[in-house]
């Protein structure tokens, strides 16, 4: 491996930070800088979306057949570490970066003509119905049911926790078609339109206190058949390739680093004396490891491929660095972290620091990671 | 049986070494080396970590590097990288007549590299007294006597090779650490799933689990870290980029090392205490890398001042 950024690609990164420069406006990266939570509002992020759709680059992992760019992965980095220094918004993950690469493995050429266009563009915004009130971290608990009637499946149940659901229209759950011996057999991957009768989100408010996440109900929903995707019985199997690219593809340093500048210039520059430099700097350390070793893992992976077991560690040091940076803001605030009528940056930073908690529990818990971690990298 | 009995090391292992080419690695291939980068030292570290070595290699890979461009740098550095000399190295801004030097003890002689060139002291001008480290290996209280001190190199291209060496050395030194982390990790995981207790192996229970894995989380990260300084020292020479990169490199090294020994031990049980195990050795290894890697808030001040912690440390430029 070679650090030093070759002639092609740093041409490729001047091509970046021009299109950013001449696309990226003050109401988007303002939405960014705003964001408390896992995801910026649909609104000014779908605008960004569709900018880098036109060029054929809002979905860099996916391949060339389905739209994607066909970067290598040294340029996919150059690309989501440009676009996140520069404070341009996250783009919406459920849709390209989870919903489709199951969609392009396991759903039919019909499905994927239907669905993926529309998800490049966020024309379709999905959300992700995982949890149920009494399956959080033992997923293959869950209860929503899915009965075939004719050209249909029934679903009754409750999804929990479901982010966005309230922006909505789709919606890939896991839902039970059959009772099992093994739990996980009786599971299939099925896309529900939110548009449905018996489709109800009820608004849940975060830790913070900000409306981010929903629990959603499903009465009697009519679901037609040609929205099941892939095999029934093999959810499971699905959801597994699914966290794999929930949990390690998503090459977050470039915004932590972002998140860490958010915090310097939230607190102000006349905080900013040599022992919070210190401070600053030994969280930049932690980012740098883990930009190292997300280089590391994706630097080996071909586009949309899933990068396996390791992809536990980078979710673990990522949700735990997104903490740290977080808490870096209170730490350095002092007293004025108490305050919570500040309407600006430094309300963001106390509100994105309580809702900060969520990442070390979706996407998997940390002790769901850990056992991962040990058996399949420690083999025990 | 572990615990080293005051010798500097085993003459074969040298002898093994030396047969290898290790010496050889950061000889430039004009003065017949391999002129090998810090990729290469790093691997050969890397093993002396993980088999504990206690030999004074790094030092001595660094001293051919420097003998080099010495007077009678062909016979000197032929003696270095057959295995027949060996040397005590340490850097230093000036003379001085005693220090403690690592690789002293029963060495062919002393070099010092100061501000303005390197010192030579034969054996025949030092007054030697055997140190014994934390990580079990002996370093000496050198006294040299009056005008024992040789200037063998110097000139304006010395800064800048001085430079390099000592940062070849810190890196090999943490790769070295590195090595034992590796090792202790191993061996940890192995213990836990071999040794019974309530009718099963210890590795069935979730806090033994979690423990393990909070140690491969630390040890992969260390490995991100050294590969970084590593590659950044091939790709970019000493400078801002990578004053960062070691420096980083150290604290995230020094947390896995900390964390790797104290879950190593506590996972051995008492096994883990008595030094009948490798992991009471490692441990000791361990903890001996923090006082040796030296400080590292000038280069964290220095990044943060200049607002470089901002950019990428991996998308480095050339």
């Amino acid at each position: 491996m070679d650090l030093l950024l070759h002639p092609a690609d740093r041409a490729f990164r001047a091509e970046v930070r021009d299109f950013i420069a001449n696309n990226l406006t003050p109401e988007m990266r303002d939405g960014q800088r705003r964001i408390i939570g896992p995801y910026p509002e649909p609104e000014p992020a779908r605008a960004w979306q569709q900018v880098l759709a036109a060029r054929g680059w809002a979905a860099p992992a996916w391949p060339v057949a389905h739209g994607g760019p066909g970067w290598t992965a040294i340029q996919r980095f150059i690309f989501e570490s440009e676009c996140a220094l520069a404070g341009a918004p996250i783009i919406y993950p459920i849709g390209i970066r989870l919903a489709a690469p199951v969609i392009m493995k396991f759903g039919s050429a019909e499905q994927q003509e239907r669905w993926l266009p529309r998800i490049l563009t966020d024309a379709d915004h999905w959300c992700q119905g995982f949890s149920e009130p009494g399956a959080g971290s033992d997923l293959a608990s869950l209860t929503t049911r899915a009965v075939r009637d004719g050209d249909a499946y029934v679903v009754d149940g409750t999804k929990l926790w479901t982010t966005h659901a309230h922006h909505a229209n789709w919606m890939f759950a896991l839902v039970r078609t059959a009772q099992t011996a093994r739990r996980q057999d009786g599971i299939s991957f099925l896309a529900i339109p939110m548009s449905l009768p018996g489709v109800e989100v009820r608004p849940i408010l975060s830790i913070g206190g900000d409306h981010d996440v929903n629990q959603v109900f499903l009465d009697n929903v009519r679901v037609p058949a040609d929205c099941l995707i892939g095999q029934e019985g093999k959810g499971w199997t699905y959801a597994k390739y699914l966290l794999e690219f929930e949990r390690g593809n998503g090459l977050f340093s470039g915004r932590l680093r972002a998140a860490l500048k958010r915090v310097e210039d939230g607190i102000g520059v006349e905080r900013i004396n040599d022992a919070a430099r210190l401070m600053i700097a030994e969280v930049t350390f932690e980012i740098d490891a883990f930009e190292m070793l997300e280089l590391m893992t994706i630097g080996v992976l071909e586009p949309n491929a899933a990068p396996g077991p390791v992809a536990s560690v980078l979710k673990l040091r990522a949700s735990r660095l997104k903490q740290r940076v977080a808490r870096l803001a209170i730490d350095l605030l002092g007293s004025e972290a108490l305050r919570r009528d500040d309407d600006g940056l430094r309300g963001v930073l106390v509100t994105d620091y309580l809702n900060s908690r969520a990442a070390t529990i979706f996407g998997g818990t940390s002790e769901v990671q850990l056992g991962i971690i040990a058996r399949a990298l420690a083999g025990i | 049986m572990l615990v080293h009995a005051g010798g500097w090391g085993s003459i074969n292992v040298w002898q093994a070494l030396a047969d290898l080419g290790c010496f050889l690695l950061a000889v430039p291939e004009s003065a017949g080396g391999l002129g090998a980068g810090a990729v290469e030292a790093g691997i050969l570290a890397r093993a002396v970590g993980r088999h504990l070595l206690i030999e004074p290699v790094r030092e001595n890979v660094v001293a051919a590097m420097l003998l080099a461009v010495g007077e009678d740098a062909g016979d000197r550095l032929a003696a270095l990288t057959a295995g027949n000399k060996r040397y005590g190295l340490a850097f230093a801004s000036c003379e001085q007549p005693m220090r403690t030097i690592r690789g002293a003890w029963e060495a062919d002689g002393v070099l010092v590299a100061v501000d303005d060139g390197l010192l030579l002291a034969d054996r025949a001008t030092l007054s030697v007294r055997p140190v014994p480290l934390l990580d079990d290996t002996i370093a000496g209280d050198v006294e040299v006597a009056s005008g024992g001190f040789r200037q063998i190199a110097s000139g304006a291209d010395w800064p800048a090779l001085r430079q390099r060496a000592a940062a070849l050395l810190r890196l090999m030194l943490v790769s070295e650490t590195l090595g034992t982390i590796d090792a202790a990790l191993d061996g940890t995981i192995a213990y836990v799933r071999e040794r019974s207790q309530f009718g099963g192996p210890i590795s069935a229970f979730q806090t033994v689990q979690h423990r393990v894995a909070e140690m491969v989380v630390a040890a992969r990260e260390a490995e991100a870290v050294t590969l970084l300084a590593t590659l950044t020292f091939d790709a970019a020479g000493p400078g801002a980029a990578f004053d960062r990169a070691i420096a980083g490199a150290v604290r995230r090294v020094a947390h896995a090392a900390e964390l790797v020994a104290d879950s190593g031990v506590q996972l051995h049980g008492g096994m883990g205490v008595s030094d009948e195990t490798k992991i009471a050795a490692q441990f000791r290894k361990l903890q001996a890398f923090r006082p040796q890697a030296g400080g590292t808030d000038d280069a964290a001040l220095a990044m943060v001042s200049s607002g470089m912690h901002r950019q990428s440390a991996v998308l480095v430029e050339g």
